[in-house]
């Protein structure tokens, strides 16, 4: 016989299953398999040229020919088991930044699974039966802020979540080794993961997680090892508890402690124990993060405080990019006025970086105001102001920084209705003001200071379905007595056909520009888009744009370079086939 | 008394062996402030032995003390790094020199090392002598250079600010990129290279910037600004999505660390979005039949886009409205998809004015965004 409290249990789970299931809802009945999806396949085609030919003042920014293919099927059979299917690959290789920047072009072959790992790519599939899922393939895992999140992987793992429990499971490898090859490829140490959470969640009420993450880069996955990335190594724990009470308080709150090894070449330190998370290194650290936000939220205002500390030792490696060393304290606050006409959207927020004094002490001050007012039915009108501020010491080899920004948005509007036009008249005026300061002898300031108007008339004929809108934008920007000066007149058309079947849009923007003393410098783009149903699961798009630059001056000397021009095309039409 | 003859005649030997021993100390006054990178990269730190005598097996005595001579970090005495030198000229790196694996702390330095891998900012002093490796206590002359140790700050993106909505029409004539002065040591003018990536439909923010060739990659030096002229049309009814970060250089275009701050030298990246009028419409349409099973989201997104243009936006801002809950939103589509399309207007206008009269028009003529 079950005991009391498991029968609690399997009632908790049953529910939280049906709850689960009942998250969409739907209208028709349900076939006993059924299989939705979409399938897609994308040309882009790029042209670049350059007059004078042959010079470098312009890079090309799109690969000259690109193919992009895209599968997700969901095989829906009965209520309970699903298998979606998620496969989207790229023909060429266009990496740029980190370590795949360089492979797939000339000798630089890229293997099978190097192709896999490519984040271009990413194929993967997740059968799920009731409240268990299987991963395989390419999958992105986000457990916290703090734990993992940013890397998608490409292995095997489970997801276990029957009623409240929760456990999850996953190991992959997120990138392959690259030999490097000088002078494209920077190459990378193959990097191997795994991760897990266990704990409790009911959406909407609770959650109490437990996260481990580990990264390990396999030293010898090269053998032309690369020469500004050393092999590296972590593991990362963190617990989540989240609660939210009625009448709309909530707390939400992390801490994440990492265990960090930059170079595994460095010698073993026998001084330092890090077991039985990881074997220390000099090159090791052991350091701590952790954020905690509290608030209410209801239909007429929220209130929030949080605080973040980021320990300046601590790494996760499934955030190679996040900054640490730091303390945040923020409040936001959302609330109304004068009977509700008046929305008011706030946040103050300051960071001091550097709390470990390993570099100089730096303080950020963000403060954001947004209000909104209706004043009637015709008239509303948006004011935002916003202040950033960074400011660093002096030290012995530091000169000291102050950098402020303010800027002030107030954005009008005002509709009127006939009974066949609506018109819309928008203005909005933006004054930038940052100042850069060196807060040492010579004392050096500068001063950047822009204006920004932009006008706007968008008129919809509420009998007939063309959508033409019309823009001016007039931008001043002025620098150490340098300034830039933009003029821009801009419309489109958005036009549906054959029953709103056929939607084609145009768009036309001209662009004067002045920069200090040089002549004038013209921009003229073009683009044309349409999106043709052909039927109700196949569609057609197409989109051309062209970009047309001409330069002043201010590319001389040499004298060739007078005038000098670019024209940027762009061609993108692809299929899809919904089903 | 023969011992003693012993001892005397060993010590005049290591004495007169050692003192063929000359150091030259090289270091680099302004090293990576994190210890362990100066093992990786050569240059650092370099000891030059020269020995006019015999082959012979000494040991390293290295001490790092801070600007009031407080002993930071000393090899340990009782685990020696020993060194054969050999007859001519031996040159010596930071891994001999300051081996950290035989390095003992002093106790206020052991807990920035512990969780950083650094020591506090500041002015040091490194001495190093090598000492004999036998019982007696013959050493060379120590040699001594100042270092100053600061550790490396990547810039911290300002503006636009993570997740920022910017209007198309201004976007699409210029966008302002705005970051932090990069904190390091040395005088070197650091170098801003100002990346922006589209993030393309289906890519996650971070896929999109380690697989698509930049929008943007521009060097900047000397101030922490950049004015972008896209040069791309916004004004659809698209969310154009992107993804912008700093990679910081020295002038010479190398990193200027390599296991301090992020890899490549890249700041963390944010997103900011450009969104039209009709984008976030689009927007709104796309929450709405989210809500939706799969199967029928073409049919709801036929339904609302047939709706006249007046209650399409009464019916988008209503069902994208913050303060209508989840389970009524659930019921208005159902009714709405299973009303006469001759009643749908009706039932539109009913539900608008069911609100009260302030939310109401709120839902009109701004819309709140749940999302």
């Amino acid at each position: 016989m079950l005991s009391t409290k498991a029968k609690v249990l399997l009632v908790l789970m049953l529910w939280q299953v049906t709850a689960n299931a009942q998250d969409t809802i739907s209208i028709g009945k349900t076939a006993p398999v059924n299989v939705h999806g979409g399938l897609g396949i994308t040309y882009e085609g790029y042209g670049l040229n350059l007059k004078p030919a042959g010079s470098s003042f312009y890079n090309a920014r799109n690969p000259w020919n690109q193919a992009r293919l895209n599968f997700t099927p969901n095989f829906q059979f009965g209520e309970w088991l699903s298998v979606p299917l998620n496969i989207n690959i790229s023909l060429t290789p266009t990496n740029f930044a980190g370590p795949w920047a360089g492979i797939g072009k000339g000798p630089n072959k890229e293997t099978f699974w190097q192709w896999v790992t490519n984040p271009m790519n990413s194929i993967g599939i997740n059968p799920k039966y009731k409240w268990a899922e299987l991963l395989l393939g390419t999958q992105y895992i986000k457990y916290s802020d703090l734990s993992t999140g940013d890397v998608g992987s490409f292995g095997a793992g489970v997801n276990l979540s029957p009623g409240i429990f929760r456990l999850k499971y996953f190991t992959g490898s997120s990138q392959r080794g690259i030999n490097y090859l000088p002078p494209e490829v920077s190459g990378s140490y193959q990097r191997n993961h795994w991760m897990m959470q266990t704990g409790i969640e009911k959406e909407g009420d609770y959650r109490f997680l437990v996260n481990f993450v580990r990264g390990t880069d396999k030293i010898k996955s090269v053998t032309s090892p690369p020469i500004t990335a050393q092999p590296q190594e972590g593991f990362t724990y963190s617990i989540v508890a989240d609660k939210s009470f009625q009448n709309g308080w909530y707390v939400k709150s992390e801490y994440a402690r990492s265990f960090f090894t930059a170079d595994r070449y460095q010698p073993l330190d026998n001084l330092l124990d890090f077991h039985p998370f990881l074997v220390a290194h000099t090159s090791s650290t052991n350091d701590e993060a952790t954020q905690v936000f509290a608030g209410r939220r209801s239909v007429n205002w929220d209130i929030g405080v949080g605080v973040k500390y980021m320990g300046a030792g601590f790494k996760s490696m499934s955030y190679p990019f996040m900054q640490v060393d730091y303390r945040d304290l923020t409040l936001n606050t959302r609330f109304n006025l004068f009977h509700d006409k008046t929305a008011v959207n706030s946040s103050i927020g300051k960071r001091t970086n550097n709390v470990s004094d390993v570099t100089i002490l730096s303080n950020q001050l963000i403060i954001n105001i947004t209000t909104s007012t209706l004043f009637n039915e015709h008239f509303t009108m948006d004011v935002n102001y916003n202040n950033t501020g960074f400011q660093a010491g002096s030290s012995y080899t530091i000169y000291g920084v102050k950098n402020v920004s303010n800027d002030f948005t107030v954005a009008p509007t005002y509709t009127f209705s006939t009974a066949k036009i609506t018109h819309l008249f928008s203005l909005s005026y933006n004054l930038s003001k940052y100042k850069e300061l060196l807060l040492v002898a010579p004392f050096t300031v500068t001063d950047n200071i822009t204006h920004n108007f932009v006008f706007t008339y968008i008129p919809t004929f509420l009998q007939k379905e063309l959508r033409p809108d019309f823009g001016i934008v007039y931008f001043n920007n002025s620098s150490s007595g340098i300034k830039n000066r933009l003029l821009t007149f801009s419309s489109g058309l958005g036009m549906p056909l054959q029953k709103g079947k056929w939607q084609l849009k145009g768009q036309l923007q001209y662009t004067i520009g002045k920069m200090h003393f040089f002549t004038t410098n013209n921009n003229f783009i073009a683009s044309l888009q349409s999106d043709c149903k052909l039927n109700n699961k196949l569609s057609w798009n197409i989109f051309l744009s062209s970009n047309f630059y001409k330069y002043g001056d201010e590319l001389a000397p040499p004298v060739s370079l007078v005038a000098a021009h670019y024209l940027e095309t762009n061609l993108r039409t692809g299929f899809q086939y919904q089903f | 008394m023969k011992k003693i003859r012993l001892m005397i005649l060993v010590c005049l030997t290591q004495y007169s062996a050692i003192s063929q021993v000359t150091l030259n100390l090289i270091v680099n006054p302004n090293p990576p402030a994190r210890l362990a990178e100066w093992s990786a990269r050569p240059g650092i730190i370099t000891l030059i032995v020269t020995n006019i005598g015999a082959s012979k097996t000494l040991q390293i005595n290295s001490i790092l003390s801070d600007a009031s001579g407080v002993v930071a970090a000393a090899t340990i005495a009782g685990r020696p790094r020993l060194i054969t030198i050999q007859s001519g000229i031996t040159v010596l790196q930071a891994s001999d020199v300051v081996p950290l694996n035989v390095m003992q702390f002093g106790a206020s330095y052991y807990g920035s090392f512990l969780k950083t891998g650094k020591l506090p900012q500041g002015s040091y002093q490194l001495c190093v002598r090598l000492d004999s490796a036998g019982i007696t206590q013959a050493t060379t002359q120590t040699q001594c250079r100042g270092i100053n140790l600061v550790g490396l700050q990547l810039p911290f993106l300002l503006t636009p600010m993570n997740e920022q909505v910017l209007p198309a029409r201004s976007a699409q004539n210029a966008i302002i990129f705005r970051w932090s002065n990069a904190l390091r040591s040395g005088t070197d003018q650091p170098v801003y290279h100002v990346e922006v990536y589209e993030i393309l439909a289906g890519q996650q923010p971070v896929q999109a910037m380690r697989s698509n060739m930049p929008l943007l990659n521009a060097s900047v030096t000397g101030t922490t600004q950049y004015t972008w002229r896209p040069q791309l049309l916004f004004n659809d009814n698209l969310v154009h999505r992107f993804i912008w970060t700093i990679r910081t250089t020295d002038s010479q275009g190398n990193l200027i660390a390599i296991t301090d701050g992020s890899p490549e030298g890249r700041s963390e990246p944010k997103e900011f979005s450009v969104e039209s009028e009709q984008a976030t419409e689009r927007r709104k349409i796309e929450t709405i039949i989210m809500i939706v099973a799969p199967e029928e989201r073409q049919k709801m997104e036929d339904l609302i886009l047939a709706l006249p243009a007046l209650e399409k936006r009464k019916f988008t801002d209503l069902l994208n409205y913050a303060g209508l809950s989840k389970n009524k939103k659930k019921k208005y589509i159902t009714e709405i998809m299973q009303a006469d399309p001759g009643k749908r207007i009706e039932l539109i206008n009913k539900w608008v004015n069911d609100l009260q009269p302030s939310k109401r028009k709120k839902a009109e003529l701004t819309g709140v965004d749940s999302t």
